[in-house]
């Protein structure tokens, strides 16, 4: 996918999050946005917060990949456990779908039947269900 | 955004009333409910201003926590100007692009 297109779309939706209440004054912080990285803090039921970066290089027509970071952008060794957070075939990830490693685990079920379907704000409402069923 | 500051409520007209956000993937519902009014209503309420697609069921959380549908607001420890979130269960259907 061209790169520009994949940014435009990315940026759109970005600042259609941004004007989201649960991103202004909500418990959802969008920490950066610098295409292809989005960065989200999440809270946690236990009063945990935990950051997640959603690499959405070639997006939409790849789904992002979801990692944990620390406060400098880099992944953590602890990653979510519990849950639907397991080891895969691409590593330690989430298996749900519409992340890059649920859907390379799965090939059953491929993306492509999604493409332009899931919005961004969607996948990131989705890690946050699962993060909240995790260990934090 | 839709906001409505007046609106036919069910129970005491005494009831306090408590201004909440709820922020959806299709937009975010601010609203006056009354303080003893069950978080069940606040989810119907939402989904029918904001026309949500999907059959549910719909989770209402706030800083993390599912709420109990079964809660009245007064009874979740809710707060003049919280901003809840409302997301269909994961697994479920709802909210999707449209």
């Amino acid at each position: 996918m061209d790169p520009s297109v994949a940014k435009a779309l990315f940026d759109d939706e970005v600042e259609a999050m941004r004007a989201a209440a649960r991103f202004k004054g909500g418990s959802w912080t969008i920490v950066s946005a610098e295409f292809p990285d989005l960065v989200v803090e999440l809270p946690h039921p236990s009063g945990a917060r935990r950051r997640f970066r959603f690499r959405c290089d070639d997006w939409d027509e790849m789904p992002p990949s979801v990692k944990s970071v620390d406060i400098a952008g880099s992944e953590l060794t602890q990653q979510p456990t519990g849950g639907k957070w397991m080891g895969l075939n691409t590593g330690w990830g989430l298996c749900a779908q519409w992340t890059r490693e649920y859907h390379a685990h799965h090939t059953e079920d491929p993306w492509s039947s999604r493409l332009g379907g899931v919005s961004l704000a969607r996948i990131v409402a989705s890690v946050a269900s699962y993060y909240r069923r995790a260990d934090a | 955004m839709a906001t409505e500051q007046q609106a036919p409520e069910q129970g005491d007209k005494n009831d306090k009333k408590v201004t909440l956000t709820i922020s959806t993937l299709s937009g975010d519902y601010t609203h006056d409910f009354p303080e003893h009014q069950k978080l069940q209503v606040v989810i119907e309420q939402t989904v029918d201003k904001l026309e949500l697609q999907g059959d549910g069921p719909w989770i209402l959380e706030k800083d993390g926590v599912e709420l109990s549908p079964e809660q009245t607001i007064e009874q979740a420890g809710l707060k003049d100007g919280d901003v809840l979130t409302l997301n269909p269960q994961e697994g479920g259907g709802g909210s999707e692009r449209r």
